[in-house]
């Protein structure tokens, strides 16, 4: 009789170690961080207190494209980064100001939004639409370690066909070399 | 056996009779020097009717620029000619042109008959003292242009014995309204039509090998789309509709697939369609970007680009070995690769010094040559059916231009003036109308 | 059969052949006039001296005078016998004075003849010299005026063969594209280079003859 129990109770206890084994192998955690990215992503979760959002800032202005179907919202919260020319890698700049927009997306969690990858207009409008594309990507991979759902983040590029400024210097071209942030929904 | 026999005489009689060059000494005449033949062109001759609309001088216009842009004489100056009228064989006095110095004569009449005209020419060899050809054609004057065109084409071929290049078309990218819409006109720049008005932003058109259709990408659905317009119909159909690109579509040779790039796992690769849009097959693709893909005249290979090893370099996949080899080894910036339809080139555009030039590359990498030169950018090549001719656009004016080069350096001659940026052009194959 | 003999076209053909068969017989006969003759060398003669034959005594003759006197006969033996052997001295001589005569003669004759074959090589060696001079200017007047448009300067397997039948004076008889390079216009430019070069620098002797240029870009 006591065997029995003591086998019972041995079971019970294996079985409950065993559980928590297989839920660890189940739960997929977001890809290991390096330390740095650790103390990065801290930073980021606690931005330096800035005061609430005025109603101002974040409301959304509806954007039409010309010749693009649909409509979608901007917000002045959301901030363009920028990037070296031929390059697709993320600048420290680029880094904060991607951390600052991932908080700004943690505060609104209905919010989809698109990521716009764009080029200056130097080199073939082709290549430049894959460069786009790579900036687009860039920015998403570096939004959904800092924590964003990828449901939300969507990516398109236009490669240099909407250059925010129009002139052929290179400080027009710094300023086109961009990724812009536009709502789908909220 | 009766009729073999009298074959048998015939094919003996017709046979040159052998050891005819017993005894001759040959020389070799070699090291030609280069230069073009001068051809006199005297101004074009009424034969018939009332010329009111002034179709003669419109006529003679699109015929010299057409002479010039093939680049198979040099035009004389017209002063001191010293016979008028059309030159028929009986009436062309040779030493009097010889006197003058030229070589080849070009004699042009026409006539106007209402909404009709009709064109002549005649040929002539002026050192030998030789009619060489001559042609006549009918037509509407409203297709003056056609006619001219075609009556080029004829010129070339008999000279040449390979048809000119007048009888096609370049499509082209131009933002004159505002925003990017699609375009085609004559290689010399006439006749200039729009292929699309959808207001929105239109890119990299590509011909379809019997010259009806035009592929283009179009940001009309907030994606870049594949679409294809029939240009006898003006129907616009979406092939590719895949989130992501669609783009830089481009027809094989057999026009079976369409090679253009997609989004991939990591990067953009480039992907090989059927018509229908259904039916995908990856050519190439990985963590780099690839783009711009072009195919070989025998549909076994494409050319396209990819910065695998860091910068953007030109590649060539073997279809059928599976082999991949890179193409361009100097440069930071190798792109928008074309293959020359007689196969032996690859036109591509090269950044060096700050800006990009047109460059052809032997389809094995070996030997490389600059077409182009100037503090200007010169982009997107394309060449004619002929293989020699390439068309490219420049901003050397400060927009974009469409220009015309040769291959051995003719040119170059620019085809647009339109305010705006023309860019991405694309010569279609020879349509006949 | 003979409906297809009687018609006018089967005697044209028939008569064609006809005409092309004697041109190929008087080719064959006087047409081939190679221009480097072969130069036979005089065949050597040796000379070498032949013995004469002895001349035989006739027996007959002696043998009948033996019944006069012995001493008149021997005598008379002796004086002829003088005089014979004087006679045939005398014609010993003059045989060897003709054959040395001869002789010489012959020696003379081949010394002439080696001479006149000399002399023969000499102007051979002479005019092909000419000749080769002649070719050269020939390929430097064409050469002037071989000239091809940039399309057809890389085309470096391209070849036309053109033969060229020029007068004594240097003008052109017949041009004839013996080989066509498969390029139209490269064919046309190879025309005009000979149309250009007339006229051509006379030929050596003014005799009219054919040559052929093969142009090449």
């Amino acid at each position: 009789m006591l065997r029995r129990e003591r086998a019972l109770t041995l079971a019970v206890l294996l079985v409950l170690f065993l559980l928590p084994q297989c839920k660890r192998q189940v739960i997929v955690e977001r890809p290991v961080e390096t330390p740095a990215e650790e103390l990065e992503r801290g930073k980021a979760m606690q931005a330096p207190q800035r005061p609430s959002p005025s109603e101002e800032e974040v409301a959304l202005k509806p954007r039409k494209y010309p010749g693009i179907e649909g409509e979608v919202l901007e917000s002045s919260l959301l901030k363009d980064i920028h990037f070296e020319f031929d390059r697709y890698d993320l600048t420290p700049e680029a880094k904060r100001i991607l951390a600052e927009n991932a908080q700004v997306l943690l505060e609104h969690p209905t919010w989809k939004i698109q990521i716009e990858g764009h080029c200056d207009e130097r080199g073939s409008n082709e290549y430049n639409l894959a460069l786009g594309e790579k900036r687009a990507r860039s920015a998403r991979n570096y939004l959904i370690k800092l924590g964003i759902a990828p449901e939300r983040l969507s990516i398109i590029s236009y490669g240099e066909e909407m250059p925010l400024d129009p002139r052929h210097c290179e400080e027009a071209w710094a300023k086109n070399r961009r990724c812009h942030f536009v709502i789908l929904s909220k | 056996m009766k009729k073999a026999f009298v074959v048998g005489i015939v094919i003996l009689l017709v046979l040159p009779l052998p050891g005819k060059g017993k005894g001759i000494v040959y020389i070799d005449i070699d090291s030609a020097s280069i230069r073009l033949y001068r051809l006199a062109f005297p101004p074009l001759t009424l034969l018939q009717g009332v010329d009111r609309w002034g179709i003669g001088k419109r006529a003679e216009a699109i015929i010299w620029k057409d002479l010039e842009i093939a680049h198979l004489f040099h035009l004389m100056d017209r002063s001191g000619f010293p016979q008028k009228g059309y030159l028929q064989e009986r009436l062309i006095k040779y030493d009097l042109w010889r006197d003058r110095g030229a070589e080849f004569l070009l004699s042009v009449g026409y006539g106007v008959g209402g909404e009709k005209v009709f064109f002549e020419f005649r040929l002539y060899d002026v050192v030998r003292g030789r009619y060489i050809g001559g042609r006549r054609y009918r037509g509407n004057r409203k297709g003056l242009s056609l006619i001219i065109h075609r009556m080029m084409d004829d010129i070339v071929e008999i000279l040449t014995g390979e048809k000119g290049i007048f009888c096609t078309q370049i499509a082209f990218v131009s933002n004159r309204t505002g925003n990017k819409e699609i375009y085609s006109m004559d290689p010399d720049g006439e006749n200039l039509e729009p292929i699309t008005r959808n207001g929105s932003i239109n890119l990299s058109p590509s011909w379809s090998p019997d010259g009806r259709r035009i592929l283009f990408t179009c940001f009309r659905r907030r994606n870049p789309d594949l679409y294809e317009i029939h240009l006898p119909t003006g129907r616009v159909r979406l092939v590719s509709s895949a989130v992501g690109l669609n783009a830089a579509g481009v027809y094989s040779p057999d026009g079976r697939r369409i090679a253009l790039m997609m989004r991939g796992k990591e990067g953009t690769d480039i992907f090989a369609i059927s018509p229908n849009g259904k039916r995908k097959e990856k050519i190439v693709g990985g963590w780099a970007n690839e783009a711009s893909p072009t195919w070989s005249p025998d549909g076994t290979k494409i050319a396209f680009v990819s910065d695998r090893r860091g910068t953007p370099q030109i590649y060539v996949k073997d279809l059928r070995k599976g082999t991949v080899s890179c193409v361009t080894f100097e440069g930071g910036y190798n792109c928008s690769p074309a293959w020359s339809p007689k196969g032996d080139w690859i036109a591509y555009a090269g950044r060096v010094g700050g800006r990009f030039q047109i460059f052809v590359v032997r389809p094995d990498g070996s030997e490389v040559r600059m077409l182009t030169e100037g503090d200007a950018d010169h982009e997107d090549p394309t060449w004619a059916p002929d293989g020699r001719h390439i068309a490219y656009c420049c901003n050397r004016r400060g927009n974009y231009d469409i220009y015309i080069i040769t291959l051995q350096g003719g040119g170059p001659w620019r085809i647009t003036s339109m305010k705006g940026d023309e860019t991405e052009p694309a010569w279609s194959p020879r349509i006949f109308r | 059969m003979r409906e297809l003999l009687k018609q006018p076209l089967s005697i044209a053909i028939a008569f064609s052949f006809f005409i092309h068969l004697l041109a190929m017989v008087a080719w064959e006969i006087w047409g081939k006039r190679p221009f480097y003759p072969r130069i036979r060398p005089p065949a050597i003669i040796k000379v070498e001296l032949v013995s004469w034959p002895k001349e035989k005594r006739k027996k007959g003759s002696v043998q009948r005078k033996r019944k006069t006197t012995k001493k008149k006969k021997k005598r008379a033996v002796k004086k002829k016998s003088k005089k014979k052997a004087v006679k045939i001295l005398k014609a010993k001589k003059v045989i060897k004075v003709k054959k040395f005569e001869k002789e010489r003669k012959e020696a003379e004759e081949l010394e002439r003849r080696r001479q006149a074959a000399i002399r023969e090589i000499e102007a051979k060696l002479a005019r092909a010299r000419m000749s080769e001079i002649y070719f050269a200017l020939i390929r430097r007047r064409v050469k002037e005026f071989w000239t091809i448009p940039d399309l057809l300067s890389e085309r470096t397997e391209l070849k036309a063969v053109i033969i060229v039948k020029i007068d004594g004076n240097g003008r052109i008889l017949e041009t004839k594209l013996q080989r066509s390079s498969g390029n139209l216009y490269f064919d046309r430019c190879a025309l005009q280079a000979v149309a250009k070069a007339e006229p051509f620098p006379p030929p050596p002797g003014g005799v009219p003859f054919e040559v052929g240029l093969i142009f090449q870009p």
